[in-house]
């Protein structure tokens, strides 16, 4: 896969996960209204900045019902037009920058609630951005690739051995406990996993192998990518179906060309 | 290699090695977090190492005109049931990740602060802003909230635990 199609793979699985995730926010529009969980009028007490942002004319448009609704909507419809026209340089160029800058601003309006999901996704349009800049440039082409599949592997690693040196993870505690909330789990995945420990430390142990081995979807070439790729994919839409975590299946499956570009480089 | 791509490649090894020092919460340089204004630096320790294990529940009870208190009511924050609508539709999911953010915040405040501090932390008045515009009774002069925390559906009834009591706060 060359760079071009690798990059248009990305923004096209991003992008889906960007577009639920506003319209999703756009689902909340009453929360961000005064009395609701991100009332500006609160929120912007958080830090020095928002605080002198907040204040006089600035705060009326901030804390406007339209400006969330605004921003989340631009944000959206950016995403909408990258998922059918990625290819049209100028127009894909204009809507990873409304989608970096709609999303800088999000992450200033409420700084909470937000998950790995939107990070990811942040962080997979900054490199696309730069990509863009240098569209000749096939040094940054494959660097920004690089960053994207690096950050990728790291996210699963990470989480991976951080599960590892858990006294919960390791005795499948956390499985049960977490599959048992109404927050992350559901009455069925509950009694699935209620009384029966062999199958927790198994569940425990299998996403800890996988999440800590997943960096070497770069070591083994399109066969390993492979391999990795499809477990992940099984992985996030498992996730998606029992925990609700729907847009990490996007997020983190649009690191997959950039993973798989740079496994075949590096067997090359 | 260009002036351009070697920029570039030194702005991903220092964003690169930053998000690893992000990794290490205890180790981790506060100023490296403070100078993160974009929101570019992530911590990928997904539910690890110290996993949200239990529910957070959202109640409030209204003080009315004899002074009497009526029933504590839980704010319900609306889960879809259904995993595979779940899968494509969780708009929800943001509002319990904000209130666990906002709770564990407010339990490691109180943990280390006093209550007069407490109460015009950032948490805590977010929380009594969202309480303070939900249905209140008729001719209540003032509220109170409480923060229950529960083992979901494998824990009972009767192991809730209360994590935050408010005092009680005046309605306008």
């Amino acid at each position: 896969m060359d760079p071009d199609t690798t990059y248009t793979w990305i923004v096209i699985l991003a992008s889906i996960g960007v577009f639920i995730a506003s319209v999703e926010i756009l689902a909340l529009k009453g929360e961000f209204e005064d009395g609701g969980l991100f009332s500006w009028d609160v929120l912007r007490t958080v830090s020095r900045a928002t605080l002198s942002v907040g204040t006089g004319r600035p705060r009326q448009f901030i804390s406007h019902p339209f400006f969330v609704p605004a921003v989340t909507g631009a944000r959206g419809l950016a995403a909408l037009v990258l998922i059918f026209f990625s290819n049209n340089s100028a127009l894909s160029t204009a809507c990873v920058s409304v989608i970096i800058a709609a999303s800088i601003v999000m992450f200033w309006r409420a700084p909470i609630g937000l998950d790995g999901s939107d990070q990811m996704s942040l962080i997979t349009f900054v490199a696309v951005a730069i990509y863009k800049l240098f569209p000749g440039d096939v040094h940054v082409a494959q660097a920004s690739l690089w960053f994207i599949a690096i950050q990728g592997c790291l996210s699963y690693f990470v989480a991976g051995i951080a599960k590892v040196i858990s006294p919960v993870w390791r005795s499948g505690e956390a499985v049960r406990r977490i599959l048992g909330t109404r927050t992350y789990g559901s009455r069925r995945s509950a009694s699935l996993v209620s009384g029966r420990d062999g199958v927790c430390v198994a569940l425990s142990w299998l996403v800890m192998l996988f999440e800590c081995s997943f960096p070497l979807a770069l070591a083994f070439g399109k066969t390993g990518f492979a391999v990795f790729a499809v477990l992940g994919i099984f992985f996030h839409i498992t996730n998606a179906v029992i925990m609700g975590l729907n847009t990490f299946v996007w997020a983190f499956v649009a690191t997959y060309p950039a993973i798989l570009f740079c496994a075949v480089s590096l067997r090359q | 290699m260009s002036y351009p791509a070697i920029v570039v490649v030194i702005i991903y090894v220092v964003w690169g090695a930053a998000t690893i020092a992000n990794q290490f919460h205890s180790w981790c340089p506060i100023w490296l977090r403070a100078v993160d204004i974009f929101g570019l630096i992530p911590v990928w320790t997904f539910f690890a190492p110290n996993p949200g294990m239990t529910d957070y529940y959202l109640l409030y009870r209204d003080r009315l005109p004899d002074d009497s208190f009526d029933n504590w009511r839980k704010v319900d924050l609306k889960k879809s049931e259904n995993g595979f609508r779940l899968a494509l539709w969780n708009p929800t999911k943001r509002k319990h990740k904000a209130l666990s953010d906002i709770v564990s915040s407010l339990v490691r405040l109180a943990n280390n602060r006093e209550s007069e501090t407490l109460i015009v932390s950032v948490p805590y008045i977010l929380i009594l802003n969202f309480i303070t515009s939900h249905p209140h009774s008729l001719g209540a002069n003032s509220t109170q909230f409480m923060i229950l925390e529960h083992g979901g559906f494998s824990g009972e009834p009767e192991r809730s635990r209360v994590l935050v009591m408010s005092g009680i706060h005046r309605l306008h």
